[in-house]
């Protein structure tokens, strides 16, 4: 009885659409898997929209289920797999940095998971200093991270897709240091782009057509930018940027915290040019984070951190 | 990164190179300064945000300039960056970091100080993975500790700390960073002395330099050689640390921060902030003369052993060569006021010879008096007999008295010692207390008052009828209505005043309701009540109809007897006994225009007390009824501790002197009006004539008085609106009275509250607050707890199984121990079940 009531005001003050046009929650969420005890997070879509990556708490571990929460298998239970995991663009493939602690020293590498083959592969050898996160190129062969000082590439030893070709199938970004980087996979040429000089960028991400990116400033707002770095638009307070399939959306997070725990978060969706910004949580008692958009454009999954679950709700315009 | 750490290495001092500190290549570290901006002020203005900063790049900068450390990251470089907690560990997180350190201070009372660390941990006990945290965490608290030079509360798992609801570990940085972590507390911002050492730029180093000793010591790497000196400047007499002191060590020259140099940053007061601390780096490991002077101090050398392993902290106490003066007296100069009977008291600069004081002093008019001294010989207490009220008087300590150092007074405050002190003050009048509330109705808290009650506060003195102002009082009823429509009015009874508020419409059913008198009331000698007095209650929610037996306005000549007319009155002094109507003691609750006063007097020693105040005629006697009713009077009571009863004739219309039935005895002992009812269909009677049982139908006999041994002997009661009522409905009008059909955590109200916030109900302050919350369906074990913006707990307020309800409870303040906490926001969260939810609020004091 209580749970029910609990749910039912969840679900409730969820449903509630801002009153501007744009996206609403049509369907109330549903939750996929976790909880006390088994506390999952950060979920992401796999391209092809039938998967869901995700990971533990502290980004320990790695998991992959089925989109309606069903099969759930753990891919790794290392140190930070879960942060900064990359689907391949088949969706056959993840990428991680992984990391290993001896004595008072970590150790990173770059892992790939097969999917198909049910197996991983070190890219590269364990490291103690490594500041980039490793990225998939288009076509899926190749996988490129900005190490100490350079970008280095990794063979994935797949089988390249067939892509329909576009000006910017061969672009690469990704954050150096703390700036962002826009490059060319074949010639592993790239510049450097300093959107707000002196300020340092982070958790970067390139909309799907690789003509823009989000990100957020340190200490600051969350920005969109075209990746040839003109058309910066200030997009005001804002956390964890994911794009819709179609590039034009963005979905993330707005947090209040103390200075010791997060007190509350809620989801948002916004135009990349800074219009249609609606809130698609309203929770009081809930802490909704980390939102993913669904390849088919219809869902958001996302977790609770106060309840340690992934949930899915369904959008539309 | 290698390229810059070249470049700074090139232009440090040789003494840092050749402390260069190999075993950390191939690690790094991410230095979180916890909070942004100036968020957590410290007690004086200087935040906690600001000193993590400042720690943070200390740390950065010798951890960089003298090891061999892959690099260092940081969180946020200057104070205007806002960093979300999510962004910290963002970034820690994507430059895959090796360690996680978070710099914090502590938050409490004014009193506590002491170090903490927290390292990760779930829920069910086990550290968080990665490892790492909790084993660095014991140098650390170690370390900081004893460079903080306090106390500590230890390294301990944050969610043995906090207390977990979910798997843990309890803090963000903990929870969600990827390589080993911690958090650590050096001591509380809230803490006078903490926060004003916090304010000094080499402080903070002390801080950097442990935390940097503790990274070195946990990688099993030697300490350099330290060749530090540091410590505290003080008044040898108040303890006081010493500002503008100059300290002399091995050729360098150490200034302690000023006024003009620090801070004016945080204060407009010259004399209110001090930390006498020193600070000196690069010294070599031996004895060296340290040689101190300030202005106002005779200079102090003395010797130091530098120590190779840690800080060498010196601290040095100074003596004022300043004459002492007297800082405070009570009373004060030209006091008019002051009570005949209370003790003086003078608070001296510095310590004082006693005797030579004692033998300076002296009271004119002369008076037997006795001293007591306190606060190391600083504070004179001058016991004596009580001096003549509304008199002047000079009390004198001569020029020829001394500090304990010998330095002779300086009574006038001239800079220069010899001269007398001299205070002219006069003595006040006898009554120099204000009015004190010794009872109110309804009682505060009371539930289920009647919904038209006569709100009564009595005062143990006359008052001033020139003070009882317009805006004197207030009744709200809470949240909705600030100010509920009424008439008060002042009685003054025998040597007492009773104030009452009659209501202009009856209230509403099931509601809370909050009686506030505000500060201003006085008695005659012009004593007033300084803090707002208050009462709350909440209403019942039973209408009646009722049947008017006698409201007293016309016909009591020939509706009523006078006492004497009754054969049962006796014991009665005759002259000073009579009944009579009176147009300006009445019930405004009605329209009433006239009461039935009764004069009353006893003769104390007969052995038999009654007054029969008879209902002899007319058409309230024409009026039956039967037990199922309520008999009803407004009461304006003497407080003589006297009684008065209702009685009835039963069995009607049989006329017999055994159907005389009588109510329980009332005692009066209230002043002003007050409702009185005999619920007859309670059943419960007393003795007179009749059996005790109300039969059949009923008829009003009288209201009866009798003498209550030991009262008082002569009085007067007044009575208007006689009446019977009967139960008609249990009427609920409001939804707050129905129960609640969800789970609710209301705004708290009024918000802000505290003694410097104000609402549109109050003219002073809001001393507490009230917190709404509804609780549906099954009973619940419900928890209801403020805590501070660190997460800590503050006062549990609700702990307890409760029913389906709507709910309030009040907050004044205060935590758990009973102690005043600072103005700020305080969360408050209630936990239900599964319902949580967390609100906040304002305390501005």
């Amino acid at each position: 009885m209580r749970t029910t009531l609990k749910m039912l005001f969840f679900f409730a003050l969820t449903l509630i659409t801002a009153a501007n046009a744009g996206w609403k929650v049509v369907k109330k969420p549903v939750k996929l898997i976790g909880g006390a005890g088994k506390e999952f997070m950060q979920p992401r879509w796999s391209p092809d929209g039938a998967r869901l990556a995700f990971t533990g708490a502290g980004y320990q571990g790695l998991w992959i289920m089925q989109s309606d929460g069903t099969g759930a298998r753990q891919l790794s239970a290392e140190p930070a797999a879960g942060f900064g995991f990359e689907w391949s663009p088949d969706s056959q493939a993840l990428v991680s940095r992984v990391a290993k602690f001896e004595k008072q020293f970590r150790y990173n590498a770059v892992k790939m998971f097969d999917l198909e083959k049910n197996e991983d592969r070190l890219l590269s050898e364990y490291r103690t200093f490594m500041p980039g996160l490793p990225h998939w190129a288009e076509t899926g062969q190749k996988i490129y991270m900005f190490n100490r000082q350079n970008l280095e590439i990794f063979d994935t030893g797949t089988k390249a897709l067939t892509l329909t070709k576009t000006a910017a199938s061969n672009h690469i970004h990704f954050l150096k240091a703390d700036k962002i980087a826009v490059g060319d996979i074949t010639t592993g040429a790239y510049k450097v782009l300093e959107p707000l000089p002196g300020q340092t960028c982070l958790n970067l991400a390139p909309a799907p057509q690789k003509t823009k990116v989000a990100f957020e400033i340190l200490g600051g707002n969350m920005y969109v930018m075209n990746v040839d770095g003109t058309g910066l638009v200030d997009l005001g307070e804002g956390h964890r940027p994911q794009w819709s399939p179609d590039g034009e959306y963005l979905v993330y997070m707005i947090t209040q915290d103390n200075g010791h725990q997060i007190q509350d978060s809620e989801l948002y969706v916004i135009r990349g040019d800074g219009r249609e910004k609606n809130q698609l949580t309203f929770t009081n008692d809930k802490i909704e984070m980390n939102p993913s958009w669904s390849s088919d454009g219809n869902k958001i999954a996302f977790d609770v951190m106060n309840d340690g679950a992934i949930y899915v709700l369904e959008i539309s315009k | 990164m290698k390229l810059v750490l070249t470049l700074i290495l090139a232009i440090l001092p040789f003494s840092e190179l050749s402390a260069q500190v190999t075993g950390l290549a191939g690690w790094n570290i991410f230095l979180d300064p916890g909070h942004s901006q100036k968020e957590n002020m410290g007690i004086y203005g200087y935040s906690e945000a600001e000193k993590n900063l400042r720690v943070a790049l200390a740390l950065r900068d010798l951890l960089l300039q003298t090891t061999d450390i892959d690099t260092v990251y940081i969180s946020r470089t200057n104070d205007q960056q806002s960093v979300s907690l999510t962004q910290r560990t963002d970034y820690a997180n994507s430059l895959g970091a090796a360690w996680y350190h978070s710099i914090h201070s502590d938050a409490g009372s004014a009193t506590a100080n002491s170090t903490l660390l927290l390292w990760g941990q779930y829920r069910d006990g086990r550290e968080k993975i990665p490892n790492g945290g909790k084993a660095i965490s014991a140098p650390i608290v170690n370390l900081l500790t004893r460079g903080m030079r306090t106390t500590t509360r230890g390294a301990i798992g944050d969610c043995s700390f906090y207390g977990c609801t979910f798997d843990g570990p309890y803090l963000h940085v903990n929870r969600e960073s990827t390589m080993p972590s911690e958090l650590s507390e050096a001591g509380f911002h809230t803490n006078p002395t903490q926060n004003q050492r916090n304010m000094n730029a080499e402080w903070k180093k002390l801080e950097a330099r442990t935390l940097y000793w503790a990274i070195l010591q946990f990688h099993g790497i030697a300490r350099p050689v330290a060749g530090f000196c540091a410590g505290i400047i003080t008044d040898l007499e108040s303890g006081v640390p010493v500002n503008g002191a100059q300290i002399t060590l091995h050729g360098q020259t150490y200034t302690t921060d000023t006024f003009q140099s620090l801070f004016s940053k945080y204060t407009s007061d010259p004399n209110l902030l001090h930390n006498g601390f020193y600070y000196f780096d690069n010294l070599p490991q031996t004895t060296l003369d340290l040689i101190v002077t300030a202005e106002g101090y005779g200079g102090d050398t003395s010797q130091v052993a530098v120590v190779d392993t840690f800080f060498t902290f010196k601290d040095i106490q100074l003596i004022s060569n300043v004459p002492p003066v007297v800082l405070n007296s009570t009373p004060t100069p030209g006091d008019t006021r002051f009570p005949a009977w209370a003790d003086l008291i003078i608070d001296f600069s510095r310590r004082m010879n006693r005797a030579s004081v004692e033998t300076a002093l002296t009271l004119t008019p002369e008076v037997a008096k006795t001293f007591v001294w306190s606060n190391n010989n600083m504070r004179l207490r001058i016991h004596k007999d009580s001096l003549q009220t509304e008199t002047d008087y000079t009390l004198t300590i001569a020029g020829s008295a001394q500090g304990q150092y010998e330095h002779r007074l300086d009574g006038n405050g001239d800079g220069r010692g010899g001269d007398d002190f001299v205070l002219h003050f006069k003595t006040g009048p006898p009554d120099l207390r204000a009015p004190l509330l010794t009872a109110v109705y309804p009682l505060d808290n009371s539930t289920a008052v009647e919904l038209q009650p006569i709100l009564n506060m009595r005062f143990d003195e006359a008052l001033d009828p020139a003070s009882i102002t317009a805006g004197i009082f207030n009744l709200e009823r809470f949240r909705d209505v600030p100010t509920v429509e009424g008439t008060l009015k002042h009685y003054r009874v025998g040597n007492e005043s009773v104030l009452c508020f009659f209501p202009a419409q009856p209230l509403t059913a099931a509601r809370f309701y909050i009686a506030r008198i505000f500060p201003g009331l006085q008695d005659g000698f012009g004593n007033k009540i300084a803090s707002q007095q208050m009462f709350r209650f909440t209403t019942g929610n039973a209408t009646f109809a009722t049947t008017n037996l006698d409201n007293f306005e016309a016909n009591l000549n020939s509706n009523w007897f006078v006492p004497q007319q009754s054969g049962s009155t006796t014991g009665i002094i005759t002259e000073k006994t009579s009944r009579e109507s009176n147009t300006n003691v009445v019930n405004l609750l009605t329209t009433s225009t006239t009461s039935m006063q009764v004069n009353y007097g006893w003769d104390a020693n007969a052995g038999a007390w009654l007054i029969r105040q008879y209902l002899s005629g007319g058409p309230p006697r024409q009026v039956l009824f039967n037990s199922s009713y309520i008999l009803q009077v407004y009461v304006f009571g003497d407080g003589s501790g006297n009684q008065f009863r209702f009685a009835v004739d039963d069995n009607i219309p049989i006329e017999s002197a055994s159907n005389h039935e009588v109510s329980p005895w009332y005692t009066i002992d209230w002043i002003g009006w007050r409702q009185v009812s005999w619920d007859m269909s309670a059943g419960s009677t007393g003795t007179w004539i009749g059996d005790g049982k109300l039969d059949g139908t009923l008829r009003f006999d009288s209201i009866q008085l009798t003498y209550n041994p030991g009262s008082a002997t002569e009085g007067t009661i007044y009575f208007d609106d006689l009446r019977l009522l009967r139960k008609t409905s249990v009427g609920v009008d409001e939804p707050a009275a129905t129960l609640p059909s969800a789970f609710a955590l209301h705004q708290n109200y009024p918000n802000p509250f505290g003694s410097a916030a104000t609402s549109p109900a109050l003219s002073g302050g809001n001393l507490e607050t009230t917190i709404r919350y509804q609780i549906p369906g099954e009973r619940q074990h419900v928890v209801l707890t403020v805590y501070d913006m660190t997460g800590k707990i503050v006062k549990t307020l609700v702990n307890a199984e409760k029913a389906a309800g709507d709910y309030t409870i009040r907050w004044d303040g205060k935590n758990a121990d009973g102690q005043p906490v600072a103005s700020g926001t305080y969360l408050y969260k209630i936990t239900a079940g599964e319902f949580v939810q967390t609100k906040r609020m304002t305390l501005v004091r």
